[in-house]
């Protein structure tokens, strides 16, 4: 099963799609957490799951705005997906009768 | 300012593999950090890519394995036959410098061989076994050197005389460095030379048990091919371009 973090790296990687990189993805994880990804944590992570096979990274293009060099795009494979998937679905199931998610749902009602 | 905190990061990110530090110098200068917030961001990688270093093996083996046992016992060697040869030198004319009993110089010849062979095959080992965390198994070799000078007492010898080791092994690992590879007929040989040596010093009564551990670096590329870590591709190099 997936880490925490992992998991946020995977779903950053999916929601950009196309436009999934370094920088990207930091924001994409700051913005949901309200916490600061540390390059260092983004990198040694995205090793980790490509070594697991669940994403795919290559070199892209360098930009004018990073003084021309390249980034690191990602994508997240079909066994990222289903992994991601597994993560959420537990996530929702062990939280269905939790105080927390049971107050949400009669608010939403 | 920032220019010079800028160099600063960039010989920071020099820790870094080629291709991840292009990537994380240009996530720096997209994300316009801070020279101190770049410096913490560089930092934490490096620190982080040393850690995995340590996961396996060969850096253990490398360093606290082989670097700082052996540099204390070559020291002992390296001692030892300076004040033979001083001794050779300085009465040689009395005691004729090709001394009358074999059995001595005999020693002495196991003793200078033992110590080239051994320094030279713990620094080509310990550099091929380990080359990312090579700077770890230089310490684990200099800070015995350090305890020894500082504490050396022998006024007939020169403290330096300790550090007669270092040039054998320095050549080991310049020979490493450039890329040499020794075929295993060649290693055995060296290993088998360094053995013989030394039942000789053990049966003369010239060797200290603990001294046997010296063979194991001399041995290592005899029995396991040493496959250099320069020749493997660490993770973050297998970026698809």
């Amino acid at each position: 099963m997936l880490g925490e973090f992992e998991y946020l790296l995977i779903t950053a990687a999916a929601t950009l799609g196309e436009n999934a990189y370094g920088v990207a993805m930091r924001e994409a994880i700051a913005k949901a957490t309200g916490r600061t990804c540390s390059i260092g944590a983004l990198y040694t992570t995205l090793d980790r799951l490509e070594a697991k096979g669940l994403v795919k990274t290559w070199m892209g293009d360098g930009t004018p705005q990073r003084g021309g060099r390249s980034k690191r795009m990602v994508r997240v494979t079909l066994a990222g997906t289903a992994a991601a998937r597994s993560f959420y679905d537990t996530m929702i199931r062990i939280s269905n009768r939790a105080p927390w998610a049971v107050q949400q749902k009669e608010g939403a009602e | 300012m920032r220019n010079i905190a800028w160099k600063l990061i960039e010989v920071m990110a020099l820790q870094l593999t080629p291709t991840e530090r292009e990537i994380v110098l240009g996530d720096l200068i997209e994300t316009r950090e801070t020279a101190l917030r770049g410096m913490r961001e560089i930092s934490g990688l490096v620190v982080r890519r040393q850690l995995q270093l340590w996961n396996g093996w060969s850096p253990w083996l490398a360093a606290p394995g082989l670097a700082l046992p052996c540099s204390f016992m070559l020291m002992g060697f390296s001692v030892a036959i300076s004040s033979d040869l001083r001794n050779r030198l300085v009465h040689g004319w009395q005691l004729g410098f090709f001394p009358t009993e074999p059995g001595k110089f005999i020693s002495l010849l196991c003793q200078v061989l033992v110590l080239l062979i051994c320094a030279w095959a713990a620094g080509f080992t310990v550099e091929s076994v380990s080359r990312r965390t090579f700077v770890v198994s230089a310490i684990c070799c200099f800070l015995p050197c350090l305890f020894c000078l500082l504490r050396f007492r022998q006024e007939s010898l020169p403290r330096f005389c300790l550090l007669l080791f270092l040039f054998p092994a320095i050549a080991g690992v310049c020979f490493s460095r450039r890329g040499g590879t020794i075929n295993r007929r060649r290693a055995f040989a060296l290993a088998l030379a360094a053995t013989i040596c030394m039942a000789v010093l053990a049966v003369r009564g010239h060797l200290w048990v603990l001294n046997w551990e010296l063979i194991v670096p001399a041995w290592y590329p005899a029995i396991l091919p040493v496959r250099p870590d320069r020749m493997a591709v660490p993770r973050n190099e297998g970026i698809a371009s």
